[in-house]
């Protein structure tokens, strides 16, 4: 039972790295799709000062467009044949990597495209890229009366002189700070005492680099109070547009009395992001000061009964490679808690919600939890609010 | 015979808050012929500053051109130069006044960064240039967000001959969106859930209803469809009417803008889209507008009943109407979160009833730039479309192999124009600060937009958008520049490309003389109008010589469109998105117009 549910969390969580961060890697790493090797795809102008017309007209993908049969579509293996399965229709298609192949089949499968060949003599595809395409040589032009403006004409140089002292015009690459209390409520406990628990997230930065603090914890409501929480410090980045790699630096530490002054400080990588369904999905893996290796997942979904009431089934759980006594972990899946909110937005930052939370732990560590007198299987009334600013 | 230059300023009025907001309205009602026309062709003085103004009903504090929102009307004609003083008032903020359309040197175009550093507080900055061109066209603010707060206004310019167009009077019809609350603050709300002001997402009650119309399966796998690429069919507009207040004239649909007529008369109004961030859809019920000019270029006359009109376009329609009794003028937003409305009517005190409001429409998988295959009942055989939304490339392509069946001819308001066969996109998904791409992006000029699908009276398509006179540039095109606007939604990035501006600040170069042909394809589920500086781009339309002249396209989602330029403007120009918000996230490029190397 218990190497079954490792497995299962093993594979939930790296089913989790998503096909989609490693299809994007798998682009950007092919030969022959890199800007350098497609002046084609370049951004315009960025080589004009040392091009000449023969030397584009020289370049591969600077060819002259020449419109495609109107059937192209048709002409893709695939197309045509409405009951073709899904994988052997991919197989023909010219040059579409699937992202799960080999990133050198897909390569070839570039290099093959009848409209990446120097000469063109095959048709070629009708692609929809970003670029310079040369139609036709420089015609005259005859402006018309009181039309010719060259008298204003500078250079690029010139230009680049006159725009140098002035301010930027467009401010699009602000910092902004983000914090979300995505869980901070009261925990009516069904066995052992009553807690107060909490869920943060914030982040500092950009667009694509952010700096990211996270936090999680409970602590019991009762005299000892015990309780356990960490602090994480992260470096994001954001790898593919629904994904955000975090990598840095957790601590975790005992609250209350009987387990006083514990810490452990872990080196953390992760991701963060949302994947394919509208899930928030957060899978992470710990390397502790001692050489213990766990794993945590959390995903978490938002179904909106109404504009602003939410239902939010929610799954968290750990695994541990290696247990810890002082933390009263033992190894393999260690605890899951699976949690289902109602949350009423009065704005959008600020909503407050009931719901219930199974708490659940599980071999080793459920033992050592029955051992110091708390539940190994407790069910929980929560009632908390959900903030962000 | 009239002195050419016209300038209507109200400084005794700066104060009066209440009357603020009705100043364009009453202004407005006076015929074009009725007005005064001292002053001469003197300069034109124009002051911002910040006023507290009475905007829906409640006090805001607005950046204002000489008092009013929206500010003085300007009036050129053909011909003269202008002299345009603009003062900042404003102690600690720069301010910039933009003249969109017009065809000038780029130092008096406007664009801090560009053209000039801005005008800094406390100076006056003297824009001079010659007036080449007549039409209706407006002013703006390019500073921050200055725009969304109060700072745009009407530009008038009279032909210098006889104008094409006969009409008795004429309104200027200025539509705006009026934020509550500070744009740099909901530019970081967007930042943190793109999502923010969207409260007409589907819920749990929508899926019942449509599953006991279309059938659970098919509801579920419509949900599954869109789910899979992380997209929200309902994202039709970032900002709606949940934090905005619509405005017609500076007034607020409660306020009630009033444009008095005669029957029997031909009222010419010039409508304007000067909101930073919505589009309108309008129409006159009881009324049919001819269309006769678009972004001030005259146009073959065309009859619809509504238009959609893009952020920063501009169109000029006649209405007569006969009957004594009064119209609504309504222009409700394309998310139908909200409208602007006023009305026509043969005095004051008279009111029509405003029209049903529509439901909010969703997108649809042609929006996704699914092209063909878009509106089929059966989406099943789509199954595979999750990679694109996450960049897996084609994977899902194979999934379309049973869609091969599919027929425009079902598909009501699929009608393709041009004639371009389906493309695909080519393999550059535009990085992480990209979210999709359109896999077949399509011509769809011949599409009325998101929501306008299946009306039952005429709506407005490019297409139907001719020149009135031919246009002189005869040649080819010689050179083809693609761009693709790009976005990823979850981030509110915007940009070309899967880049911001700050991440492609090289400019764009044109060559002076040269005929060009621009090409746009949107990777994104949202219209960008997208704005080029200086220089009118000719649509391609299928109209040949005959092509639109337009300041302002809107580029639909799942679209792929080409403009002819004849490249005839020295200097540094803007081009990017008119949407605010994406152009300050980065929708934004720089052209250089050098000469032939």
């Amino acid at each position: 039972m218990k190497h079954q549910l490792t497995a299962a969390f093993i594979l939930i969580l790296f089913s989790c790295l998503p096909s989609t961060v490693l299809a994007q890697h798998d682009m950007k790493d092919m030969p022959g799709m890199t800007p350098e090797a497609k002046p084609a795809a370049k951004k315009p102008a960025a080589d004009k000062e040392t091009m000449t017309k023969e030397e584009m007209d020289a370049m591969p993908g600077m060819k002259p467009t020449i419109p495609a049969p109107k059937d192209d579509m048709e002409g893709m293996p695939g197309m045509e044949k409405p009951s073709a399965p899904k994988d052997k229709a991919m197989d023909a298609m010219p040059g579409m990597n699937t992202g799960k192949k080999s990133t050198i089949k897909g390569a070839d499968d570039m290099e093959g495209m009848p409209g990446m060949e120097p000469n063109g003599a095959a048709a070629p595809p009708r692609m929809s890229a970003p670029g310079i395409t040369i139609l036709r040589p420089p015609q005259k032009w005859v402006p018309p009366r009181g039309e010719n403006r060259s008298a204003e004409l500078l250079s690029s140089s010139e230009l680049e002189e006159h725009m140098r002292p002035l301010p930027a015009p467009v401010m699009d690459s602000m910092f902004y700070s983000f914090s979300l209390f995505e869980l901070l409520e009261y925990r009516a406990n069904n066995f052992g005492p009553d807690a107060f628990s909490w869920d943060f997230t914030g982040w500092y930065g950009g667009d694509y680099n952010r700096l990211w603090v996270k936090s999680e914890g409970s602590q019991d409501l009762n005299s000892s109070n015990d309780g356990t929480g960490d602090l994480q410090l992260l470096y994001g980045r954001l790898i593919a547009p629904f994904w955000d790699l975090q990598a840095g630096i957790r601590t975790k530490f005992n609250l209350g009395s009987s387990l006083d002054g514990n810490t452990r400080t872990y080196a953390v990588i992760g991701l963060q992001g949302i994947a394919p369904g509208n899930f928030d999905i957060e899978p992470a893996i710990y390397l502790s000061d001692r050489g213990e290796v766990s794993a945590e997942l959390t995903a978490s979904y938002d179904l909106y009964l109404t504009q602003h009431l939410i239902l939010q089934p929610r799954f968290q759980g750990e695994i541990s490679f290696k247990g810890d006594d002082r933390f009263g972990t033992g190894e393999g899946v260690t605890e899951t808690d699976i949690g289902l909110r109602l949350r009423y937005e009065i704005t959008r930052e600020i909503a407050p919600y009931i719901g219930v939370s199974w708490l659940r732990s599980y071999g080793q560590t459920g033992r050592i939890a029955r051992q110091q007198g708390e539940s190994s299987d407790a069910v929980a009334f929560v009632a908390g609010i959900r903030i962000w600013f | 015979m009239n002195p050419p230059t016209h300038l209507h300023t109200r400084r005794n009025f700066l104060r009066d808050t209440t009357a603020v907001g009705l100043l364009a309205g009453i202004e407005s009602m006076i015929p074009a012929y009725a007005r005064s026309t001292r002053g001469g062709s003197g300069p034109i003085d124009l002051t911002i500053d910040k006023y507290d103004l009475d905007i829906g009903g409640r006090r805001v504090s607005a950046i204002a051109v000489n008092g009013t929102v929206p500010g003085p009307l300007v009036r050129l004609r053909e011909g003269q130069e202008a002299v345009i003083r603009v003062t900042n008032r404003m102690k600690d903020e720069d301010a910039s006044i933009h003249w969109h359309g017009l065809l000038l040197p780029f130092q008096m175009d406007g664009v801090p960064g560009l053209s000039y550093p801005g005008i800094r507080p406390g100076e006056t900055f003297t824009y001079r240039f010659p007036v080449r061109q007549s039409g209706t066209y407006w002013y703006h603010s390019h500073t921050a967000m200055q725009e969304q707060l109060g700072v745009y206004g009407p530009i008038i310019i009279d032909p210098a001959d006889s104008d094409p167009v006969r009409y008795d009077r004429e309104y200027v019809v200025i539509l705006a969106d009026w934020l509550s609350g500070d744009p740099e603050a909901m530019v970081a709300k967007l930042k943190k859930q793109s999502s923010y002001s969207n409260y007409q997402r589907q819920t749990l009650g929508d899926f019942i209803g449509d599953a006991t119309k279309d059938g659970l399966g098919a509801t579920a796998r419509d949900r599954w469809e869109w789910a899979k690429m992380r997209m929200d069919p309902t994202d039709i507009a970032d900002i709606t009417g949940h934090h905005f207040t619509y405005l017609m004239n500076g007034l607020a649909p409660d306020s009630n803008w009033i444009g008095i007529f005669k029957p029997g008369e031909r009222v010419r109004l010039r409508f304007i889209n000067a909101a930073a961030a919505t589009f309108f859809d309008v129409r006159i019920p009881g009324l049919r507008m001819t269309v006769v000019q678009a972004d001030g270029q005259n146009v073959k006359p065309v009859t619809v009943d509504e238009f959609r009109i893009g952020i920063a376009e501009t169109y000029d329609v006649i209405v007569q109407p006969i009957e004594n009794r009064a119209y609504t003028l309504f222009a409700e937003t394309m998310d139908r979160s909200g409208f602007a409305c006023g009305t026509l009517a043969p005095k004051l005190g008279m009111n029509a009833p405003l029209p049903e409001r529509r439901k909010r429409p969703v997108r649809t998988m042609a929006d996704m730039g699914m092209g063909d295959m878009a509106g089929m009942a059966g989406m099943a055989g789509m199954a595979g479309m999750a990679g694109m939304a996450g960049m897996a490339g084609m994977a899902g392509m194979a999934g379309m192999a049973g869609m091969k069946g599919g027929s425009n001819a079902s598909m009501p308001g699929m009608k393709m124009s041009g004639g371009d066969a389906p493309l695909m996109h080519g393999p550059d998904q535009h990085g992480p600060g990209n979210s999709m791409v359109a896999m077949s992006p399509q011509n769809r000029l011949g599409h009325p937009g998101t929501g306008l699908e299946g009306m039952p009276w005429r709506v407005l398509v490019y297409n139907d958008l001719q020149s009135l006179v031919a246009n002189y540039d005869k040649r080819p095109p010689e050179r083809e520049i693609e761009l693709h606007a790009t976005g990823n939604m979850e981030r509110y990035i915007w940009g070309f490309d899967g880049k911001k501006y700050s991440e492609a600040k090289e400019p764009i170069e044109f060559y002076y003389g040269e005929r060009l042909r621009f090409t746009w394809v949107n990777d994104t589920m949202m219209e960008h109008p997208l704005h080029l500086h200086g220089m009118f781009m000719e649509l391609d339309n299928g109209h040949g010589i005959h092509n639109p002249r337009k300041h302002t396209v809107i580029l639909k989602p799942g679209e792929k469109i080409s403009l002819n330029i004849t490249v005839d403007a020295p200097g540094l120009w803007a081009f990017h998105c008119h949407v605010l918000y994406h152009m300050d996230m980065g929708m934004f490029r720089v052209v250089s117009v050098v000469p032939r190397p």
